[in-house]
């Protein structure tokens, strides 16, 4: 059984924005303007979080990629009155956009607020339409969107696998944000199997999840970073 | 060109292509994906030795470029006043016959060219065209820290261009003024040795200490960071080499070589603590540790030389690796490695015009005045100090040619437009500006089909050339930049790498598939030592007297706009900012004390006033922000540059005067006081939390929360 997971090394993220980007370009995430930005409805599937520790002039800063933790036991799913939200057999929480009814319940009871909802149909004024990416839908207004972990490249990745009667190995499929990292501070793999380098690395002794004791169990995993450890 | 979907590729498939990244002079390596003969994607090239498979935000951001909604595609010709904003198009042909009528009637001496970054085969064109007329030599518009970082680089270690840093192999990096991880030289490259020096040797992770008296986001990630004074980042350098010296922390090589850098003894700790508002045992603590570290280098520049001092600062911060003995050390300082091949485009050692005299020109001060300025992919009025007084000296500028994708700032007040393609459309050679320690030439052909008429930068400066008399054109024999690389290839075959046993031809095939010529390794250059005596100590002076103007600005360039590039790209607008997580809009950082002081909330707009200029901005309330100091992002405030830049946010460069760095003619970009005034509320379009709203209704809380682990796992 394959369970997709991601570890991300906080000691190599420098928090430069690029896997963010990576994430609208890969994703047809729309932009809001100014303005409903303001509004608070700005769509980062992937956001970097900046937390200082410290007062000035000892303050320190520390960087923190967050994103849909794809949890095993997820929120979000329980709440959606039209099964919207579910949990697929290799371990993703996933969307299907064409029933969601946009309750936002789902939002509204993740506690790493990483959903959302689409208040307007996306516009890419001509010809930056033409950069969309065919193998993801465009979402319309009045339904909820979140990471994916890049769903359409696991797909191409088990296309290809098959296509050359192979086996997906581990370091095939990469995210668009594991990609773009200037930092090698994302990598993406199977949990599953113990040989990957996400199994591996969630062993290390810097490991631990997002808001553990919630009971979520996230399929991502944060490396603690500073020179303590 | 090529065709909207390749020979050989179905409807609907997905192939990558490999290019160069034309975002930032740093010529990144890039695949992007194409379907349909639309670019979907830009990821970096795996293979490249400069970026390894990373591209920056900016480099994605390549796309939004090539679709944007506001590109020039046909040459456009001026029809309402100058600066209105009105223009009609016209055809190539007349277009061209228009600038070849007036290159040959306006005379050499009147001219003025300005190109966009230094090194490289465009800039070397231009200097060539220039040179061949008689024209005074181009001016190349390029952040001026660099050119203060090249001159002390040359002083310190005896190389004229940016040292290569080799941060990955270190294990203590102090880098005093250089934001490493921001937008300064390469920062993909940068990003990924921070992150090798502290993760990629298991069980050794190297140390990062920044001196910097703004929070950057190279600051923000370093393990220690000082703030210090700002202009008194030399003073700290030099009270490090004392430290080293009284305590006979270094050996006698590197005592000699550095005392042939400074002579004179360095400061007392004691008054140089002071001075820089750090504490003796700091600097010391941090002086034993970099003498304790195996490998180690120290890094300076940045808003270091663009104090009045800046090049004191960036000599005394240099001139460390002497005393440490880490020239040519693994984990120390390299020469950066370069194939060159510009230099036949124009003999190395031709006049560098700098920018001061070309706007001394502009304000007709000194020197001929101009009658035609053409200006290469670049935007002066932008990037440079409004006290520069550029844009009053450009109305009297007779003739404006500008060569642009854009209606940037520069190029809104141009008579003439000549269009030029994008990164994407076009085929492309490029050497990094500030190369790594392997050497790279970038190059690739187009990967889309282009969306107008709109030509390479090289082949329109071809064209421009060839439709001179035949002196002049003798010297441009090449048919197209293309054909001109090629043959500098030909020409260079016997020192390129993985040349042998292979015909030109085949050579230059197997490159555009790989997307250059490169080599991976270690650096190896080693730099050859102090070529002089550095400078002396100066105070750093400011522009504009403390009591009337209370704050010092430091403009930065941030990862969203970069120096003003990134602007029109809505994905950059929308990225939130790392430090702030402002989107779409211009901020000024304020400390919270100064905040309180002056009656400022978070979100209220400001009034900035400075000896040079005035500006409203709205305030994001920092605890990292040093009090005294104020900071505003580079890169927005256009006049024009298309729907999403349009009049969006300021420009802190407005409020530059023309101080320059002492020992040189660059301007002293973080020297100038400003006083605030608060104007109205208002509030920012902000992705996370502002300083006033924290610990309140904890809708996104964080925290580290134990994780079960068997332990023992690597790492
Ligand atoms: S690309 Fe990598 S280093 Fe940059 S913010 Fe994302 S995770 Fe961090
Ligand atoms: S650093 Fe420069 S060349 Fe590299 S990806 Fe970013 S913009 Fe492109």
């Amino acid at each position: 059984m394959t369970r997709w997971g991601m570890v991300i090394d906080t000691d190599r993220c420098t928090g430069c924005g690029a896997c963010v980007v990576a994430c609208h370009a890969e994703n047809n995430i729309q932009t809001v303007g100014e303005e409903e930005a303001r509004n608070g409805r700005a769509m980062h599937w992937l956001r970097i979080e900046r937390h200082y520790e410290g007062e000035f002039p000892d303050i320190q800063v520390r960087f923190l990629p967050v994103l849909c933790q794809q949890c095993g036991s997820a929120p979000c799913e329980p709440v959606c009155p039209v099964y919207a939200t579910y949990r697929t057999p290799e371990g993703l929480n996933a969307m299907v956009y064409s029933r969601c009814i946009g309750t936002r319940y789902c939002a509204n009871n993740c506690p790493y607020t990483v959903r959302f909802f689409n208040w307007h149909a996306g516009e890419w004024p001509k010809p930056l339409d033409r950069q969309l990416n065919p193998d993801v839908s465009v979402r319309p207004a009045g339904v909820m969107e979140k990471c994916t972990f890049c769903v359409q490249r696991i797909q191409e990745g088990q296309d290809r696998a098959k296509d050359e009667s192979r086996q997906v190995t581990d370091g095939d499929i990469k995210t668009a944000c594991s990609q773009s990292c200037p930092a090698r501070a994302i990598t993406f793999g199977d949990l599953e199997n113990s040989e990957s380098r996400v199994a591996q690395m969630a062993k290390s002794a810097r490991a631990s999840h997002l808001l553990e004791d919630l009971g979520t169990d996230p399929s991502v995993i944060y490396l603690q970073g500073g020179e303590e450890h | 060109m090529q065709p909207a979907v390749r020979p050989g590729v179905l409807a609907g498939e997905s192939v990558w292509y490999p290019s160069v990244c034309t975002q930032c002079p740093e010529g990144c390596g890039i695949q992007v994906r194409i379907v349909d003969g639309n670019a979907k994607k830009i990821e970096g090239n795996p293979t490249h030795s400069t970026n390894q498979g990373g591209v920056c935000a900016l480099g994605h951001s390549a796309l939004q470029e090539l679709y944007n909604p506001d590109r020039i595609l046909d040459p456009q010709k001026r029809i309402g006043n100058r600066g209105d904003g009105e223009f009609e198009a016209l055809s190539w042909e007349r277009a061209q016959s228009e600038v070849a009528v007036l290159m040959k009637s306006v005379s050499p001496e009147n001219m003025a060219f300005i190109g966009s970054e230094e090194p490289g085969l465009v800039g070397g064109l231009l200097r060539r065209l220039s040179d061949s007329l008689g024209a005074p030599s181009p001016v190349f518009l390029e952040p001026p820290e660099y050119r203060v970082e090249r001159r002390a680089s040359a002083l310190s270690l005896g190389i004229e261009s940016i040292p290569y840093f080799d941060v990955a192999r270190s294990d203590y990096v102090l880098s005093i003024g250089s934001p490493l991880l921001d937008r300064w030289h390469n920062p993909v490259h940068y990003t990924h040795a921070v992150a090798e020096m502290r993760r990629g040797r298991p069980g050794r992770r190297g140390k990062l200490t920044q001196v910097e008296a703004r929070m950057s986001l190279t600051s923000a990630n370093a393990d220690e960071w000082l703030p210090i004074v700002p202009g008194t980042e030399g003073i700290f350098a030099r009270a490090i080499a004392g430290i080293l010296l009284s305590q006979d922390l270094v050996k006698d090589l590197g005592r000699r070589q550095y005392e042939r850098l400074f002579p004179a003894p360095p400061p007392s700790l004691g008054g140089a603590a002071e001075e820089c508002g750090l504490l003796p045992e700091r600097i010391e603590k941090i002086a034993h540790e970099i003498a304790a570290a195996e490998h180690r280098v120290v890094v300076a520049g940045g808003s270091a030389a663009g104090h009045t001092n800046g090049l004191f600062n960036t000599v005394a911060g240099l001139g460390l690796n002497l005393l440490l003995e880490n020239l040519g050390e693994p984990g120390g300082v390299f020469a950066p490695a370069t194939f060159d091949l510009g230099r036949h485009l124009s003999p190395s050692g031709s006049v560098q015009t700098p920018m001061a005299d070309l706007a001394a020109r502009v304000r007709g001060e000194s020197g001929e005045p101009i009658e035609l300025l053409l200006v290469v992919e670049a935007d002066p009025l932008h990037e440079l100090p409004a006290g520069w007084g550029l844009a009053s000296g450009f109305s009297d500028i007779a003739n404006i040619v500008v060569l642009s994708s854009f209606f940037d700032d520069t190029t809104y007040q141009a008579d003439l437009v000549l269009p030029l393609n994008t990164g994407l459309e076009r085929f492309n050679a490029i050497e990094p500006a500030s190369p790594t320690g392997i050497p790279v030439l970038g190059i690739a052909e187009s990967v889309v089909e282009p969306l107008g008429s709109g030509q390479h930068p090289g082949d329109v400066l071809l064209a421009v050339a060839q439709s001179m008399g035949e002196d002049i054109s003798a010297a441009f024999p090449w048919s197209s930049f293309e054909g001109l690389v090629r043959s500098l290839i030909n020409e260079d075959l016997g020192n390129l790498p993985g040349s042998r046993n292979i015909d030109a031809s085949s050579y230059y095939r197997d490159a555009l598939a790989r997307g250059g010529i490169f080599e991976t390794g270690d650096p190896s250059l080693t730099p050859p030592g102090p070529s002089g005596e550095g400078p002396s100590r100066e105070q750093a002076r400011f522009d504009g007297e403390e009591a009337l103007f209370p704050f010092l600005l430091i403009p930065f360039a941030s990862i969203k706009a970069g120096h003003g590039r990134g602007a029109n790209r809505p994905w950059l607008q929308e990225l939130p900012d790392p430090m702030s997580t402002i989107m779409w809009s211009s901020w000024v950082e304020i400390s919270p004390s100064d905040a309180s002081e002056i009656g400022v909330a978070d979100g209220d707009w400001l009034r900035l006033q400075s000896p040079n200029g005035l500006l409203e901005v709205q305030a994001v309330i920092d605890p990292a922000v040093r009090p005294g100091l104020v900071g505003i992002p580079l890169g927005n405030g256009h006049q024009d540059y298309g729907r999403y830049a349009r009049g969006r946010g300021s420009n802190p460069m407005n409020l530059v005067g023309n101080l320059l760095v002492d020992g040189t003619n660059e301007p002293a970009w973080a020297s100038t006081r400003v006083r605030i005034e608060r104007i109205r509320p208002g509030e920012l379009a902000r992705f996370g939390k502002s300083y006033e709203q924290r610990g309140e209704g904890e809708n996104i809380p964080v925290g580290w929360a134990p994780h079960e682990t068997d332990q023992g796992g690597e790492q």
